[in-house]
């Protein structure tokens, strides 16, 4: 009796360390419509790069600039709301570059002329869904990571 | 009875201490508040934890200005916290694993 007295602490405590986890990182998980304004910032800006005027091109840019800015997965410090890690795979922002690849490979398709408008919302539509998707993928698959304890890199459990 | 194993740390086993620890290993740092509303634990009791923590070289604060308002208070574990904390959970799961097989052992019986 007195045995499993002992044992059932050690059982809780590892119960209450693994709740702990998932309660700090339900807190600090990134919200679904900042991930879905990132996406909506990437997707116009695959629009205006279609459309081909030099304006277009430089409000592009800009905007490139911004939902980088704001896809920093974590700013070391300077967020509360976002998971201050940079243990786990695709959590530091290099992933964030991916989004941008085809960029270049757009601006090499040059035409004369602006691109059909339908042509450029679709190609929008696509990289706002592409971005949202994948934001959201690397947010749980990180949460995912973290909450289970998994620390290869620092072996931490 | 089991024996605690080489790792087992008092200091962390407390239970907000163990909880608070088990937070911080998750991120690199986290926002005070942010410590506060997600484990529901209140200003004052964190504080302290905290500072015992800390006193223990296991935790490091940082309070670091805010662009705007008041500045926020971050904290980490240091290295020696990680370390401590990570022995620790190592201790508990051993624990639970002899636990486990003494119940086993129990259950066979007595052997003629």
């Amino acid at each position: 009796m007195a045995d499993s007295e002992a044992e059932l602490p050690a059982e809780i405590a590892l119960i209450s360390a693994s709740e702990a986890r998932a309660q700090v990182l339900g807190a600090l998980a990134r919200p679904l419509w900042a991930d879905a304004a990132l996406s909506a910032l990437v997707g116009a800006a695959y629009v205006l790069m279609l459309y081909r005027l030099w304006w277009a091109l430089l409000a592009s840019v800009v905007l490139v600039a911004i939902a980088t800015a704001l896809g920093m997965p974590r700013t070391r410090g300077s967020r509360v709301h976002q998971v201050a890690d940079d243990r786990a795979v695709l959590a530091q922002s290099k992933w964030m570059i991916l989004a941008f690849v085809p960029v270049p490979v757009i601006s090499l398709l040059r035409t004369d002329e602006p691109s059909p408008w339908w042509l450029a919302l679709a190609v929008g539509a696509l990289a706002a869904a592409v971005t949202l998707i994948s934001q959201r993928f690397i947010q749980r698959y990180q949460l995912r990571r973290l909450a289970s304890g998994d620390y290869g890199r620092y072996d931490l459990l | 009875m089991v024996a605690e194993p080489a790792g087992f740390n008092q200091l962390i086993h407390s239970p907000v201490r163990l909880r608070l620890c088990a937070a911080l290993a998750t991120a690199n740092e986290i926002e005070f508040e942010v410590l506060e509303r997600a484990l529901a634990i209140t200003s004052p009791t964190l504080s302290k934890q905290l500072r015992l923590l800390q006193d223990a070289e296991l935790v490091e604060l940082e309070r670091r200005p805010q662009s705007f308002g008041r500045p926020h208070t971050w904290v980490r574990l240091t290295r020696t916290g990680e370390r401590a904390y990570a022995a620790h959970v190592r201790a508990l799961n051993q624990i639970v694993r002899a636990a486990g097989a003494e119940a086993a052992d129990d259950s066979v019986g007595p052997r003629e």
